[in-house]
């Protein structure tokens, strides 16, 4: 049983990594070169405004899923790399329970975090009916 | 964790190759990576106070030093990236004897895309000492 688990976050690490490669290549892409902001002449600076993410963001299913797998995908591996590394050192079952479960809180935690943050961005404020946050 | 640093140290030093500096940088940037992921969730964080709040602090990360920071996040990604691929091929492939290649491999991409990148990052940093000046 223990076995199969050890299998299973494995094989989830190499899959999350692939994942990681693919979304951090269209996130650099997308936020460096193809909509490169130049609002030198709005903020006096070189980012995107939250009025510009939130057009991008806004009522688009495909960029919610491709950031709800990035997040998880990020978070599962960052969190499950942190409990391998700490595994090296710690062998006592009941502690590394312990570190397992709490990293499955944080994930959990990171990913609704995530979605309110999400929801923020694309101006639809999950806290006030019929959205929008200024 | 200064515990686990000073084993690793350890382990270092009992076993010093090229190979054990891969698997200590991997770790790394692998913590850097995710703590990384924290504060960016931080800062996108202030996006719920106001979208003003949100464009402030997105100004306060257009410095020269937060570029430098940046340059280094990437360099710590693809290095991380490129290493996790070998780690993967040597997983899938038979391709254990060759791993001391592949690791020369995965320093020399990493360090040909941070000299390019470079050139990218920098570019604010360039604007801003020799044209706004």
């Amino acid at each position: 049983m223990e076995a199969r688990a050890g299998m299973w976050t494995w094989l989830l690490q190499r899959l999350t990594a692939l994942y990681i490669i693919f979304g951090l290549t269209v996130h650099f892409y997308v936020h460096h070169f193809i909509l490169k902001p130049d609002n030198a002449e709005i903020a006096g600076s070189r980012f995107y405004t939250a009025e510009q993410i939130s057009d991008r963001l806004a009522f688009s299913g495909g960029w919610l899923l491709f950031y709800a797998l990035f997040l998880f995908s990020v978070a599962y591996h960052g969190y499950f790399g942190v409990v391998k590394v700490i595994e090296d050192h710690v062998t006592e079952k009941k502690t590394v329970a312990l570190i397992n479960g709490i990293a499955w809180a944080a994930l959990i935690l990171t990913m609704v975090v995530g979605f309110v943050i999400y929801a923020f961005l694309a101006d639809m404020n999950p806290f006030m009916m019929g959205g929008g946050n200024g | 964790m200064v515990k686990f640093i000073a084993g690793w140290i350890r382990e270092t030093r009992l076993n010093i190759n090229f190979e054990m500096f891969a698997f200590l940088a991997h770790r790394l940037t692998g913590l850097g990576i995710t703590f990384y992921l924290l504060a960016h969730l931080y800062s996108l964080g202030h996006r719920m106070v106001s979208a003003e709040s949100y464009n402030n602090t997105m100004l306060l990360y257009d410095k020269w030093f937060f570029h430098i920071g940046e340059w280094i996040l990437f360099l710590m990604c693809a290095f991380h990236a490129f290493n996790g691929i070998r780690i993967m091929l040597v997983d899938f492939f038979p391709l254990t004897e060759g791993q001391k290649k592949l690791t020369f491999w995965v320093v020399g991409i990493t360090a040909v895309l941070g000299a390019l990148s470079a050139l990218f990052f920098f570019e604010p940093l360039k604007e801003m000492i020799f044209i706004t000046q």
